[in-house]
């Protein structure tokens, strides 16, 4: 180890005042980096992986090298940034390769050799952006303060929507069409609000979308890949507290269905199978747009049973030419029976995988620490646990990027509290990488000083080109048109 | 230092402040200090960042930089005072250039009083009077320049008006207003100003994400003074509490002369805290059993949420603590709080979630004024007294779960469950059921968590109610529940007459008694 720390020495001059990393003593330990980068596999157009050393020093050099490339070379009394040009050129030249993290730190006038750590490039490309709404913790159903759009090569969020917009207006769900801006949802809640759609057809319309034959206004929403339909479920939401704080919050289903939005004909079509008594939910389209997947649990006596509500993962036939359903339900995952519950299925753009949440009781699995996420092969039908991503606390709401080869999702591992970003490689066969926590210019005094919560990322592939004057004018317009329900 | 003196302007504006300081004293000192608790001032460059997402980030960044010094005894109304004494400055100066001497005093006098009424609304901020500041120092440097050219004053008009929206937001207003009277004969620097005082707002409302009103406006959030002694003293009671002065709470409370919900429920925490409630509950105004609980919803204001916690604070419900903490960040300025950062702190010290603890505390650190508290609570550097303290109260918290699906008797009962000496929780629950009415509910929670070792006169009232219904005689029932043998004997006399119908008497006698309050206490339709 004493060879691989002198030889790091070779390209460290003294140069510009940096002290030269001399005699340095081999610690044989990698470093504690904050956030956890050592190992993590990320895209070649990732913004640089700023990190702070959970060790005390006077001076920290730090060496990024790779097998190609000019090395990068930082030095200072605490963990300097990572010049964003020079961090991009290596990474662009080590794709499907590994970098080297190199840490020497001085203590008291003599210099120590951490283990080198790697990071691991890929080949695979990630789309342009995530979008995300920030929260307070615990009230996910409403109070959203907006849906924010944070570009990954570098640290620049832009806000797209913020409740200052329209006077009480709370911004709630948000989706795209397989990360494609073009076609947009999001519901906005308050006096104001309404369900907004926005294609390249048919431009962008505020609706109502409560109607006589529906239990509820339109919730949870998923596009088809024609673009021409929306999935929705309907909600009948309640929230309520434990007495005891480690669970702090449940939200469940008095009732809820599921219906199909044709964007067209302004027509909800749904099948009595999917309003039944039974609570059906968090419905989503496979590739091809002829299933749509869903979760669904038998009825209880809600608050009461909470406990006994476990949702199974279940799918059912749609005719996009017809706009008709099949006339059965299969079940693809019979979760309850392992006494377990799954949430937010979200199928791979590819078509190979399936992947969801699940939990030991209910639908919001946001608040329970047991929440872990899985993934279900379409081919095999196997469930397996994604060990390589999950954590002791609580893994949530995902997405796949547009090549299905990324994975964002939110953890509350990092403090317990609040949801925060990460992203995962995933490979042809469903393997993950490491993943790594959205990265920040200042990571550590960004997390701490930040009291929201991410919540539902989406990947984005491309410039969300949102109309705010249309929309705040559609938003307070008195005259809002319905979706109607076709019987 | 003597010619300074002869001055009689310098003595005219001393006794202005000092009237300015007396009248903000005696009006907002109370809501000066909720204005310092509801904003979280760090001195941290990305949180100064974030003030350049909206309009005017330097008079934010002043206003609430000055705001922290509310935190201090007469901090709010010195700070206030000086403050608005540099806006006088500044727009004297700059009246002066349009104005004779006389009349440009007169104006800014007018101003700075306008603006002393206006800090003594609770939702006012300094920030909005920095806006003002910054309006007539831009004005006053605008009105000193000489450019003889029309349009390069007006292309100079139009760049100011854009740097001061940038800065000082609605302070804009002033610089367009006076530069309009300089050059009202000039058609092109008229046209300029009138262009960009309309232009900016709207152009950059859309990356600001502001209405069309707030664009104009930002950061003044009221035109109209809101001066109202009745509410200082509403956030009186609030802030007392804050601070642990419950003796505070409960004079305020008995001095206010018009007694509100809100009242009430500071009232009942204050007694409570001295484990008087039961003793005096039946002494002062209850309207039913709103003034327990603060119940939430949409329809309340952020000081109403941030306040209907405390009493879950006090008696160990630590979700709906944090609940009512978490609210009231959401709605809070720039959704920070000192006083709910500092509460939500608590909370996870006290559930032992010490990661998410830290992380308010790390953000108290980071300020001026909280970062001794946040130091001695900070668990590699507790103080001893907090760790009792710590230890006294997680003695409180609930050890089984269950969910309460609103049923605010439940989640008590957990408590007492917990901590049989949980004696605020067990006075909460009880005289719950007593103000409901609820004798039936009251004897069963009476009989499981009180027993006959815990006997103050409104539960040996109600429990002489409960007995008088029952098929037991209520002599032999009297003894085992150690009822005083006189709250009986008056019990037999209020019966006979409460049966004659002599409701005069009873008010006269027994008006303060939870026989009158069973009888009487109607809900107002």
């Amino acid at each position: 180890m004493f060879i691989v720390a002198v030889s790091a020495l070779g390209f460290m001059a003294v140069s510009c005042g940096r002290l030269s990393v001399e005699r340095a003593e081999a610690l044989n330990q990698a470093p504690i980096l904050m956030p956890d980068y050592a190992g993590v596999t990320v895209p070649a157009t990732i913004a640089p992986l700023n990190f702070t050393l959970c060790d005390s020093f006077d001076v920290v050099d730090v060496v990024v090298s790779g097998a190609k490339g000019e090395p990068i070379h930082v030095q200072g009394t605490s963990v300097p940034c990572l010049p964003m040009d020079d961090w991009h050129v290596l990474l662009s030249e080590n794709q499907g390769d590994s970098l080297s993290l190199q840490i020497h730190v001085q203590r008291s006038g003599k210099w120590f050799a951490f283990n080198p750590v790697p990071i691991y490039v890929s080949a695979d490309s990630i789309d342009e952006s995530v979008c995300y709404r920030l929260i307070a913790p615990g009230y996910e159903v409403y109070s959203k303060m907006g849906i924010y759009r944070r570009t990954l090569s570098d640290f620049n969020q832009t806000a797209l929507v913020e409740n200052t917009l329209v006077p009480g207006m709370c911004v709630n769900c948000h989706s795209f069409k397989q990360t494609n801006p073009a076609y947009f949802t999001m519901h906005v809640r308050g006096k104001n609000g309404a369900t907004l759609v926005e294609s390249p057809d048919h431009g962008m319309k505020a609706y109502s979308t409560k109607t006589d034959s529906t239990i509820s206004s339109c919730v949870y929403p998923y596009w088809h890949p024609s673009g021409k339909y929306i999935a929705y479920s309907n909600n009948e939401t309640r929230q309520t507290f434990h007495t005891m704080a480690t669970k702090r919050i449940e939200v469940f289903d008095f009732k809820s269905d599921i219906c199909v939005y044709n964007i067209a004909t302004n027509e909800l079509l749904s099948s009595p199978l999917l309003r039944t008594a039974n609570y059906e939910t968090f419905p989503c389209f496979s590739v091809d747009g002829k299933r749509l997947f869903f979760c669904v649990a038998s009825e209880k006596s809600m608050p009461n049973e909470l406990e006994e509500v476990r949702y199974n993962l279940c799918a059912i036939d749609f005719d996009a030419a017809s706009g008709t359903f099949g006339s059965k339900i299969d079940t693809l995952f019979q979760a309850d029976k392992l006494g377990k519950s799954v949430s937010f299925p979200r199928v791979s753009y590819d078509g190979r995988f399936l992947m969801f949440t699940m939990a030991n009781y209910g639908q919001f699995s946001i608040w329970h620490k047991e929440a872990d996420l899985y993934l279900l092969d379409l081919e095999t039908l196997a469930v397996r646990p994604l060990d390589e991503v999950n954590s002791s606390d609580t893994e949530s709401y995902h997405a796949w990027s547009s090549n299905s080869r990324w994975v964002v999702f939110s953890s509350r591992r990092m403090d317990g509290l609040y949801t925060r970003i990460y992203i995962a490689h995933v490979d042809e066969s469903g393997k993950m990488g490491k993943p790594f926590l959205l990265p920040q210019e200042k990571p550590i005094e960004y997390y701490d000083a930040l009291i929201y919560s991410y919540n539902i990322p989406e990947f984005c592939n491309g410039t969300v080109q949102m109309d705010l004057r249309n929309l705040e004018n559609q938003l307070l317009s008195s005259e809002k048109p319905s979706f109607k329900y076709k019987k | 230092m003597l010619h300074f003196l002869k001055n009689k302007r310098i003595w005219f504006v001393i006794a202005w402040a000092v009237a300015c300081f007396l009248f903000l004293q005696v009006y907002a000192s109370y809501q000066f200090f909720y204005k310092e608790q509801m904003q979280l001032f760090l001195f941290s460059s990305d949180y100064w960042a974030t003030y350049f997402s909206k309009p005017a980030w330097l008079a934010c960044l002043s206003g609430d930089f000055l705001t922290q010094f509310f935190y201090f005894i007469g901090g709010g109304a010195v700070t206030v005072t000086l403050t608005l004494l540099v806006l006088g400055d500044v727009a004297y100066r700059a009246l002066r250039r349009l104005l004779p001497d006389k009349y440009a005093c007169l104006l800014a006098l007018l101003i700075i009083t306008w603006e002393a009424l206006r800090n003594a609304g609770m939702y006012y901020t300094l920030n909005s009077t920095v806006a003002l500041v910054g309006g007539f120092a831009v004005s006053w440097m605008m009105l000193s320049c000489r450019i003889s050219n029309m349009y390069v004053r007006g292309l100079l008009y139009a760049f100011a008006l854009l740097i001061t929206y940038w800065m000082f937001g609605y302070g804009f207003w002033v610089l367009s207003i006076l530069l309009l009277f300089r050059d009202i004969k000039s058609i092109f620097p008229i046209l300029a100003i009138v262009v960009a005082t309309v232009a900016v707002p709207l152009g950059l409302r859309s990356c600001y994400l502001l209405t069309r009103p707030q664009a104009y406006l930002y950061p003044n959030m009221q035109w109209m003074p809101n001066v109202d002694m009745g509410r200082e003293r509403m956030v009186g009671l609030s802030v007392e509490a804050y601070f642990g002065n419950w003796d505070k709470v409960l004079k305020i409370s008995n001095e206010m002369p018009y007694k509100s919900q809100f009242t009430t429920y500071f009232h009942n925490l204050a007694e409570a805290k001295s484990m008087r409630l039961a003793d005096s509950l039946m002494a002062f105004y209850q309207p039913l059993n709103l003034g327990l609980y603060l119940q939430i919803g949409s329809d309340k204001s952020v000081f109403w949420i941030l306040n209907s916690g405390e009493i879950w604070f006090e008696i160990g419900d630590m979700t709906m603590a944090e609940h009512s903490a978490l609210l009231g960040q959401i709605f809070s300025n720039n959704r920070r709080s000192v006083r709910v950062a500092k509460r939500l702190a608590e909370v996870n010290l006290i559930n032992r979630d010490t990661v998410a603890a830290q992380k308010y505390l790390r953000l108290l650190e980071k300020t001026w004024f909280h970062k001794k508290w946040a130091a001695l609570r900070n668990p590699e550097s507790m103080s001893k007294s907090v760790k009792e303290w710590l230890e006294r109260k997680r003695s409180y918290c609930a050890k089984e779960d269950i969910l309460r699906a609103g049923d605010i008797n439940a989640a008590i009962r957990k408590l007492l469950d917990a901590n049989e000496n949980n004696q605020m929780a067990l006075d909460y629950l009880l005289c719950n059921q007593l103000l409901m009415k609820n004798i039936v509910g009251f004897y069963a929670d009476y009989a499981k968590y009180a027993k006959s070792l815990y006997m103050k006169r409104i539960y040996a009232e109600a429990l002489l109610i409960y007995m008088a219904g029952s098929s037991e005689p209520v002599e032999t029932t009297v003894v085992p529940y150690n009822i005083p043998a006189s709250v009986y004997r008056e019990f037999k006399d209020y019966t006979v007459h409460y049966e004659k119908g002599d409701t005069a008497y009873l008010k006269s006698r027994y008006g303060k008694t939870y026989w009158f309050y069973f009888h009487f206490a109607k809900k107002k339709a």
